[in-house]
């Protein structure tokens, strides 16, 4: 049985790992490289570092956060966005030290960007980010430049089914931050409309029960968790104990 | 700190950092290069990579190191290729309309069904000494393409992916489909066992 991944997602934003509430309020938690390293040493599946302010200062990728954390000598697989406008950007961002990178309200503005990133760092490495809104049976994009929601049609919805895309970042705006907030119907709904395409998903997951619902979801490739692992020490290990061992890999921890 | 000098190929793909803090835990002498006379001198290449066949081959023939490279691994030098660095290490792929790969393993690199991202365990087709410790543990896999196994060159798989290859050996030639540099305890493990424990640079052939 293919196992399911657990992320760590650790927000950016001025430099300074924050806890996001619905991307609307920052807490500033502290250094990032400090807890890109907690996770490595926790041997989490794949880490995710989201740089928030790089998209809205059109101020392009951070490659010396990427820099910074490439020396910090993790193995564990990075994944990173926030920024990345261009093929030249991606591929910066993957020479830096990122496994892999997620596009973000770039796509917003040039849908072909996912075809031109894949033909520079292959389309394994390529995640689209889906921070999605539903509302009155529609689903929206929300865009977090412009504070703006953009309807999916059918036109969006065929960029999105790609083969230069290889896994959806959905997150549930509308929830995020919350204890508990996320909806599992979001993904059923996703799996629809993207003819099940894999998702890694985000926002307000914070317990074993729910990552165990969410897990069930045949779509899901990796449930991310943002908050609610920085919380206390091995808190990763804690979440494995109550896990089932055929649909999460089972870490040792070494170190 | 070992004699033994391994070369790192930079072809411009994708970040070296993790495979460079672990081969330094081995205490080898790492180099990173895409130079001719330090290639040469290397008693150990390895090719890694996360990228586009296209791009980079494109890279290898920008830095002029292409046909050199090919000479030097059909002469005998222990080489290593790991994702796409494996890759480029078949006569082709589906992946590139306009480039050939260097040819020193036979086949062509097709494209999966399914993109194949993830940890997954691997399960060793053959009795060989270097993969023995690594059976039924799982790696961190990150691939669209990858080579079907046809003539029994496969020494460990995938059960889903299978006859699709996750480790190939001819001679002084290996191919990794897995980043053993993002596999953690595993990942060091595996290449400890190959480089260390089996002495792949000396017992190569």
């Amino acid at each position: 049985m293919k196992k399911k991944r657990i992320a760590g997602v650790i927000i950016v934003k001025n430099n300074i790992a924050v806890q996001s509430f619905s991307f609307k309020k920052y807490l500033p938690l502290g250094k990032p490289e400090h807890f890109v390293e907690n996770l490595d040493r926790w041997n989490i599946d794949e880490i995710i570092v989201l740089d928030i302010d790089s998209s809205k200062l059109n101020a392009g990728p951070n490659f010396e956060l990427i820099k910074r954390i490439a020396k910090l000598k993790i193995r564990t697989p990075l994944i990173y966005g926030g920024g990345i406008r261009n093929p030249e950007d991606a591929k910066k961002v993957i020479k830096s030290g990122a496994d892999r990178l997620i596009i973000g309200s770039s796509f917003l503005q040039d849908f072909n960007l996912p075809l031109k990133i894949s033909n520079v760092t292959g389309a394994q490495a390529v995640i689209l980010s889906l921070p999605l809104i539903k509302f009155q049976k529609e689903f929206f994009i929300f865009n977090y430049i412009l504070k703006k929601n953009i309807k999916i049609n059918s036109e969006i919805l065929n960029y999105i089914n790609s083969e230069y895309i290889s896994e959806l970042f959905l997150s549930d705006v509308l929830n995020d931050g919350k204890f508990n907030g996320f909806k599992p119907n979001i993904i059923k709904d996703l799996k629809r409309l993207t003819k099940n395409f894999p998702l890694l998903v985000f926002g307000g997951i914070s317990d074993t029960t729910q990552i165990n619902k969410i897990a069930k979801f045949s779509n899901v490739s990796s449930i991310c968790l943002g908050n609610f692992l920085n919380y206390h020490e091995l808190n990763y290990q804690k979440y494995l104990k109550d896990l089932p061992k055929n649909k999460f890999r089972v870490s040792q921890f070494h170190k | 700190m070992r004699n033994n000098k391994i070369v790192i190929v930079d072809y411009g793909v994708g970040n070296m950092a993790s495979l460079i803090n672990l081969l330094s835990k081995f205490e080898f002498e790492i180099t990173i290069s895409n130079k001719k006379n330090v290639l040469k001198n290397a008693d150990c290449i390895i090719l890694p990579g996360v990228g586009n066949f296209t791009e980079a081959i494109k890279n290898l023939k920008k830095n002029k190191i292409f046909l050199y490279l090919k000479k030097l691994i059909l002469s005998g030098k222990p080489t290593i290729g790991i994702c796409l660095g494996m890759q480029i290490l078949f006569q082709s792929s589906e992946e590139s309309e306009d480039e050939i790969g260097l040819g020193v393993l036979s086949g062509k690199i097709i494209k999966l069904k399914k993109k194949n991202i993830g940890w997954f365990k691997i399960f060793s087709k053959k009795k060989n000494q270097y993969f023995k410790k690594s059976n039924n543990k799982l790696f961190y896999f990150n691939h669209s393409y990858g080579f079907k196994d046809v003539k029994n060159s496969c020494e460990s798989y995938i059960k889903d992916l299978y006859p699709y290859l996750a480790i190939v050996k001819n001679k002084n030639v290996l191919g990794i489909q897995f980043h053993p540099e993002k596999s953690q305890y595993e990942g060091e493990i595996f290449l400890k066992n190959i480089l260390l424990d089996n002495n792949f640079i000396k017992n190569v052939h």
